[in-house]
């Protein structure tokens, strides 16, 4: 069994015979590539630009670590991780019809219709948001990319870095900012009808086919379970920035009947569930303990859980409001601070002693 | 100047387990405070 620094230079030795012959003379190389939150991968890059100049600057990159997974639990030989690392990169390959090159990145006014927002954790990505444009949204950033073409269920994609802009300002654009940039991503959205509210029963019976589970069936089919919602995109990827369209989410409230939860399940959807009497401490913990034990690092959004204000006609943090109630109720209770007969810590105990919240 | 750009491509791995967790989770939750406010009932 090799170990994966091993297997990384078998790939990069070894993987051109495997590939077909349009590829051989590409440049292979290994890099360290930084994902959402902070997940490293070894991203290898097959580079046909090298081919006499008639390939392509764009190179997806395909990451190793997978592979290694499959090779080291004895899933995969390694052989079949060659072929399939092959059979990937010509797959990820965009059509010649439908490529982007370097000089179209590089013209703001060419590709700026598909330039497209996506929501990310923002304290487990500092780092990753330093080179990037990016604009604060609640504990979450927004942060830009453009599509560079669909491969199966999956989507290829190029975060907007400072690099671009600097392009585009360099270019002649006067000026491209993060406000900027939201406001093009969501004049694209708003075009395309491109968010889709489901219903999570409808959700689940397409993705389970058959092996829908009975309990669940039970689950939604008892009189006190309401419609619960999710909301995405049409591949159902970075679908979570649909939290950024008002207009959807208020056109929701006429569903949910007012105010209502939003769970943050994932980078790649939201969840929309009316308020029932649940806590948002309640709802916190669930979201934390799903987000623990079935989520996946990379996919990861957030643990807080948001609410809907149906008056405000904007999303606020769940437990917006019911601070300030709290604070409210001890201004009301006691005389102002300097005259209060004790400090706040004790005041609480004496309302827990007395039944007080 | 940019020479090259990389692309990753990116799936919904795990939408099935995420979304399924999540139903069994608030379904749960609407039949414990329907029980607390006296409706429904019919669980098991």
């Amino acid at each position: 069994m090799m170990t994966y620094e091993e297997f990384k230079d078998t790939v990069l030795n070894e993987i051109k015979g495997f590939l077909p012959p349009e590829f051989k003379d590409c440049d292979v190389r290994i890099e360290r590539v930084t994902k959402n939150n902070g997940v490293t991968y070894d991203g290898l890059m097959i580079d046909t630009y090298q081919m006499g100049g008639q390939g392509n600057k764009m190179v997806p990159n395909i990451y190793l670590n997978k592979f290694y997974e499959d090779y080291s639990k004895g899933l995969q030989t390694l052989d079949h991780c060659l072929k399939d690392i092959a059979a990937t990169r010509v797959k990820f390959e965009v059509p010649l019809n439908q490529r982007l090159d370097i000089s179209d990145i590089q013209d703001f006014h060419k590709i700026s219709g598909q330039i497209k927002v996506k929501l990310v954790n923002y304290e487990k990505n500092v780092e990753f948001l330093k080179d990037k444009p990016h604009k604060k949204y609640l504990d979450m950033a927004e942060v830009y990319y453009l599509e560079v073409g669909t491969f199966g269920e999956g989507m290829g994609s190029v975060t907007v870095k400072n690099t671009m802009v600097d392009a585009w300002m360099a270019d002649g654009v006067t000026m491209v900012n993060s406000d900027i940039l939201h406001k093009i991503a969501m004049d694209n959205i708003a075009n395309n009808q491109y968010y889709k509210v489901e219903s999570m029963q409808e959700v689940l019976r397409k993705m389970m086919g058959d092996a829908f589970p009975s309990d669940l069936e039970m689950g939604f089919a008892m009189p006190q379970t309401p419609n619960m919602y999710v909301i995405s995109n049409e591949n159902m990827l970075f679908g979570a920035s649909a939290m950024l369209d008002e207009n959807l989410l208020e056109q929701l409230s006429e569903k949910c009947q007012g105010d209502y939860f939003i769970i943050p399940s994932s980078v790649h959807e939201i969840l929309a569930v009316p308020q029932m009497g649940q806590t948002y401490e309640e709802m916190e913990d669930m979201i934390s303990s799903v987000n623990r034990e079935v989520v996946s690092s990379e996919e990861y959004l957030s643990d807080r859980c948001y609410k809907f204000d149906a008056e405000l006609s904007r999303v606020v943090f769940a437990d917006e409001g019911i601070e300030k109630e709290r604070t409210n109720d001890k201004v009301a209770e006691f005389p102002l601070s300097e005259e209060l007969p004790f400090d706040i810590d004790q005041s609480q105990n004496f309302r827990q002693h007395h039944g007080g919240r | 100047m940019i020479n090259a750009i990389t692309y990753d491509v990116d799936k919904n791995a795990e939408g099935k387990d995420r979304l399924k967790a999540y139903a069994e989770e608030l379904s749960k939750k609407y039949s414990v405070k329907a029980k607390d406010n006296g409706e429904g009932g019919k669980d098991k």
